[in-house]
């Protein structure tokens, strides 16, 4: 059943890239779909773009092993969503075009300011990119039995294929099929674990309690020994890094307004609130009282066959048998792909809009060519991506998305956020933050523990904390307010008076 | 643009309750409140309905002020 719902994820999307290749014409419709996706259309999409793998089997597992402490990494999206649909979708639709980049040069210089915004993007998308298809890559070669290595030269194919060929209509159009097979999947995985037990929460709490270990952690905070500093930094880290992410940014600007722009990001907002809601309260609690212990699902060793990460598949098949296994098996497959075409897009853009077109030709580019460049750099960036997964196989993916998060919170959204409300942002003031940012973020990941301890074999790590953002964030906003403060130079005097005309118009 | 900082304030300030509440009171949020259900559980079940009704509610307000 699974191998038959993986061959028929294939060659759907596959069939559905072709025909959106027949409405891709312009370079309009490649990057954003020419604005004709509709906003309830494009919420799905948004919240198929977000929810990755992590959400069903990332999160199941971190109930599963330390219980409540999961409600940072749940609740950081809803943050991260209000930010987005109060604060930012109708400054990025009224000057946004193909990238959040757009509105940076708004009001700031345009070459340096896009070198340093497409130089950000790039690390976050292809860093992500990355971590997304180690994990599928393992998670595939246990799913469908297929080998590492062909796992990765699917998904980075299919990934290529949707961008290259289909552009946005496609990527568009499989995140939106993807997120309503999850909120489907989902949906039955809650009601099959709650029929379990007579629909009693109280009944499945009691069992899950009891399974769950010593110290009470399934309902209570501590699980995962977070200090105060770490669970704060490890909230800012990805509440304002998701806030950050061009691949989540850049939906906004395939929808005609800001109205559409708005529901866009409401309906991501109930979407990602009705799956975490399901996550939380049913299915990380169903899996530690139906698969913890549970024999059939232990290896020799005692562990979870395959990892901790494949608790939610193992209770898709303790409540439905091999038919619903093969389904949310199938799901996770679906879900994988439409992250991945994503941060492909996202990166594509950043390439071949903002440094090629924008720096380079200086806006001096025909759309034809545009396009070409941009299905070529897909290739390109597909094969690197690929090459680095291979190389990467059997690393812990979590420091690698705690990096990719906290470039984008560090970098990304204090650009954005300051760019969009502070007058007194100027363009050294965003260079230094930006740089400094980035440069702390991929610093204190490298000195921190999962880094300098896990990955380099070293006693201490020389910095204590396994989650920078607190830090790289903060020092990112305060070199740009004390540089540009500072500054009294005669660009500055011209950034300041572009907000003044921005907020006019 | 008063009511845009607010909502956003809302959702934020429960949010920091929750992860606040992780190392610094979770006695606190241990504290049943009925069933299963505990004061941190019960934050987490506002935030998760409060968020999204505030952003319908947020689309209705734009929605007739622009029209």
């Amino acid at each position: 059943m699974g191998i038959f719902l993986f061959f028929t994820i294939i060659v759907g999307t596959i069939g559905l890239t072709i025909v959106a290749s027949r409405r891709t014409s312009s370079a309009a419709d490649f990057f954003v779909a020419n604005e004709k996706i509709g906003g309830v259309s494009n919420g799905f999409a948004i919240a198929g773009d977000f929810m990755s793998a992590a959400t069903l089997l990332g999160i199941t597992a971190i109930i599963f092993g330390a219980g409540y402490d999961a409600v940072i990494y749940l609740g950081a999206p809803l943050g991260a969503f209000s930010i987005m649909i109060y604060l930012m979708t109708d400054k990025l639709k009224a000057l946004g075009k193909y990238s959040f980049t757009d509105i940076l040069c708004s009001r700031l210089k345009e070459k340096p300011i896009r070198i340093l915004a497409a130089t950000t993007t790039l690390s976050f998308s292809l860093i992500y990119l990355m971590a997304q298809i180690v994990g599928a890559g393992a998670l595939i070669e246990v799913l469908f039995s297929i080998t590492y290595l062909w796992a990765v030269i699917i998904v980075t194919t299919l990934m290529v294929i949707y961008v290259a060929i289909g552009g946005m209509f496609a990527t568009t159009w499989v995140q939106i099929i993807k997120a309503i097979l999850l909120l489907a999947g989902v949906t039955a995985l809650g009601l099959l674990t709650l029929e379990r037990f007579d629909f009693s929460f109280s009944a499945m709490y009691a069992e899950a309690q009891g399974n769950h270990g010593p110290g009470g952690f399934l309902t209570r905070g501590g699980g995962l020994d977070l200090s105060t500093l770490s669970a704060v930094s490890l909230g800012v880290g990805l509440c304002l890094g998701l806030a950050g992410s061009p691949h989540l940014l850049m939906r906004f600007f395939t929808v005609k307004d800001k109205a559409a722009a708005r529901v866009s990001a409401g309906v991501a907002l109930g979407a990602v609130s009705y799956v975490n809601l399901l996550v939380f309260f049913v299915i990380g609690v169903g899996a530690v009282a139906l698969v913890k212990g549970n024999s059939t699902y232990l290896d020799a060793s005692g562990s979870i066959i395959g990892g901790d990460n494949m608790v939610a598949v193992h209770l898709s098949e303790a409540v439905g048998g091999e038919v619903f296994l093969g389904i949310i098996a199938a799901v996770a497959f679906a879900t994988i792909l439409a992250v991945v075409a994503g941060l492909m897009l996202a990166s594509v853009t950043a390439l071949t809009h903002d440094i090629y077109a924008k720096v380079v030709r200086a806006g001096e580019i025909d759309q034809a060519r545009q396009i070409k460049l941009s299905k070529l750099a897909a290739v390109f960036l597909g094969i690197i991506v690929a090459l680095l997964s291979i190389a990467f196989k059997g690393q812990n993916i979590a420091y690698i998305v705690s990096l990719a998060m906290a470039i984008a919170a560090s970098t990304n959204f204090p650009l954005l956020i300051l760019s969009m409300y502070w007058p007194g942002l100027t363009t050294r003031g965003a260079l230094a933050g930006g740089i400094v940012g980035l440069v702390t973020a991929i610093v204190l990941v490298v000195l921190g523990p999962a880094v300098w301890v896990d990955v380099l074999g070293n006693d201490r790590p020389i910095f204590p904390q396994a989650y920078p953002a607190l830090y790289s964030v903060s020092l990112a906003f305060f070199t740009m307010w004390l540089v540009s403060t500072l500054d009294q130079s005669e660009q500055a005097a011209q950034d300041r008076e572009k907000f003044r005309l921005m907020e006019v118009t | 643009m008063q009511r845009q900082w607010m909502y956003t304030g809302i959702i934020l300030f429960l949010f920091l309750v929750l992860v606040f509440g992780v190392p610094l009171f979770p006695e606190v949020m241990a504290v049943e409140i009925m069933g299963p259900l505990n004061l941190g559980m019960l934050t987490f079940l506002v935030l998760h309905i409060l968020t999204p009704s505030l952003a319908f509610l947020y689309l209705k307000q734009t929605r007739g002020e622009e029209s």
